[in-house]
């Protein structure tokens, strides 16, 4: 009986170890792409472009102080990256943050393009667990073209029918997933409105 | 989010049933008399807050550290696989009537999506162990909820004339969907 | 029991979903649109054929009495391979599907054909049963993903396909669409075959 039992653990342990061989082998053969997937998912190309259009690079802000400073103070706070165009003009700021408002299914996380003069040019939506279909229609350029060209002076409130201009029309039946989202880009718009407007 | 409205959220407002989704095999299976469903419900809540607290010290002193998060699928169904095996010979032996009553749908508990569902969402959400714990505990609290409601309904539909090709899964997932049209009334609820 | 019978019974007599009704979570939760039920529907099948193979082939030196640890061991093996190609080769599929990917370890189906057919029969059969299965599980994903995408959002693979006009209705990509919409989709093929079986009586 002990005997069978030893056996039977054995065959187990034989077992687990050959799947977590095989296992290991997988992760390694794809973890660079997957680095690769989540990288350019927040900030690839498309990423910059959905953005800022037009925006030739995409790279961290380098004044690496005042980013640190941004962190402390503002718990939301991911990432700030600078776009610019062919030339190196500078076309904007990317801001990454999270929503202070959660959403159905948590925090939404973004990247907001800001002109130097603060007028939203545009956005993307890195993050989100929203419901397929009906929250996740945030992502479409129906719902964010409104809030391209708004002023980052004035906060952004969500209405469900006629909105005034400081207010967007929310998702029909989605009215949660857009305000988290338009909580996200207020807070976008407060730091760059903070640390960043000249 | 404070821990209250963390309880209400996985109870209600995201019910695991009617909203997420999880643990819809024996809510099918298990519904058709009040007390089996009951029984199934308790049994539940033990595995899940019993699983999702060894899943956690398990990714938060293993996983992590090893930097073996791939492996988080296997390490928690076999935690929760052994978790089911120990319920079931200690329910054989302390609580012989259980053990019958809920028959086949016992070792069935490890194959229920609610559990690993409830177990991965921790960890995808980055719980803290307190929330976690909420969690866990909320989350197939609503399973009972909806499996006892849900097994209320049945017992009422068993008397009633249902068309032939609407019987038995069909009337009882379009009676779930009514229901779940129910709670989401709950969805804007924010505490 | 010939090959193309045990194909075929996967996607008719016992299908999955609308015989069995194993496998049903995930089958509510992501089917709100096409490309996801196709999608979940590959990452199935190819769970279940690898299982079915590996079990199959080693059902001489499985030992009966932990058999069943042991199914999930290779089940649970498979199902983080597939979530890690399709998180290295399709990341949007990877987000859609969520929590739903490392749920194929548990979804009834794959350790419902191991413990009943791979266990027991040879591994060409297996893999056979193992397709049968998971295109009937796939049929039956497409079939309610295309409805509730259709009348959900007026679009099919994300094309528009209903005029701008048609106001969608919001309710079928909501859970009690899902809930509904497949309670009626199962009525519908409890009709067609009671129908068919009427007319195989009367010949």
């Amino acid at each position: 009986m002990k005997n069978n039992f030893v056996k039977l653990g054995g065959i187990l342990c034989i077992v687990s170890a050959i799947a977590a061989g095989v296992l290991a082998f997988t992760y390694e053969a794809t973890k660079d792409r997957i680095a690769l997937a989540e990288e350019m998912a927040s900030s690839g190309p498309e990423v910059a472009q959905a953005v800022i259009p037009g925006a030739a690079s995409f790279e961290l802000y380098e004044d690496t102080a005042l980013v640190e400073k941004i962190k402390s103070e503002n718990d939301k706070f991911v990432e700030l990256r600078i776009c610019k165009d062919d030339s190196g003009a500078e076309l904007g700021y990317g801001i990454r943050t999270l929503s202070t408002v959660p959403g159905y299914g948590g925090d939404i996380e973004i990247f907001l393009g800001v002109s130097p003069d603060g007028k939203i040019l545009g956005m993307k939506v890195v993050a989100n667990s929203e419901t397929a279909g009906l929250g996740s229609k945030i992502k479409e350029p129906k719902f964010q073209e409104q809030f391209i060209g708004k002023d980052t002076a004035t906060e952004i409130k969500v209405s469900k029918s006629n909105p005034k201009d400081d207010e967007i029309l929310a998702v029909s039946g989605a009215t949660r997933s857009s305000k988290s989202i338009t909580s996200a880009i207020n807070n976008a718009m407060i730091i760059f409105t903070q640390y960043l407007k000249k | 989010m404070s821990l209250f409205s963390l309880f209400i959220t996985s109870f209600i407002v995201n019910n695991i049933i009617f909203s997420r989704f999880l643990g819809i095999c024996p809510f099918l299976g298990v519904s058709k008399k009040i007390d089996t469903a009951a029984g199934m419900g308790l049994a539940v809540i033990f595995v899940i807050v019993l699983a999702s607290v060894i899943a956690y010290l398990v990714q938060i002193f293993i996983l992590v550290p090893l930097g073996l998060e791939y492996l988080q699928t296997i390490a928690f169904i076999l935690i929760i696989a052994a978790l089911v095996q120990f319920v079931e010979m200690f329910l054989k032996k302390s609580s012989p009537g259980l053990y019958k009553a809920l028959g086949i749908y016992l070792p069935l508990i490890t194959t229920n999506c609610a559990v690993l569902g409830v177990v991965l969402i921790n960890v995808q959400k980055e719980y803290t162990f307190m929330e976690s714990l909420v969690n866990s505990v909320a989350t197939p609290a609503g399973f009972l909820l909806a499996i006892v409601l849900f097994a209320v309904v049945r017992e009422k539909i068993e008397l009633a004339d249902v068309p032939e090709s609407l019987q038995g899964s069909s009337i009882a997932l379009i009676a779930a969907g009514l229901m779940s049209i129910a709670f989401l009334g709950f969805s804007g609820l924010s505490i | 029991m010939n090959k193309s019978k045990i194909f075929k019974n996967g996607i008719f007599e016992e299908n999955p979903i609308f015989s069995q009704q194993i496998g049903m979570c995930a089958t509510l939760a992501i089917t709100t649109s096409l490309l996801n039920g196709i999608g979940m529907g590959i990452a199935v099948i190819f769970v279940l054929v690898g299982s079915n193979i590996v079990i199959s082939a080693m059902r001489k030196i499985i030992p009966d009495d932990v058999r069943i640890p042991i199914f999930v061991i290779v089940i649970a093996t498979f199902t983080t391979i597939v979530d890690l190609l399709i998180h290295a080769f399709s990341f949007p599929l990877y987000q859609a599907l969520g929590v739903f990917i490392p749920l194929i370890v548990v979804n009834c189906i794959i350790i419902a054909r191991a413990e009943a057919f791979a266990y027991k029969n040879g591994v060409v059969d297996s893999i056979i049963d193992g397709l049968g299965m998971g295109a009937g599980y796939t049929l039956a994903l497409m079939a309610l993903s295309s409805v509730r995408e259709i009348l959900g959002n007026g679009s099919i693979f994300g094309f528009q396909i209903l005029p701008a006009s048609y106001e969608p209705m919001m309710i079928i990509v909501q859970p009690p669409g899902a809930f509904i919409a497949l309670g009626l989709l199962i009525g519908l093929v409890n009709y067609m075959s009671r129908k068919k079986k009427l007319k195989g009586d009367a010949q």
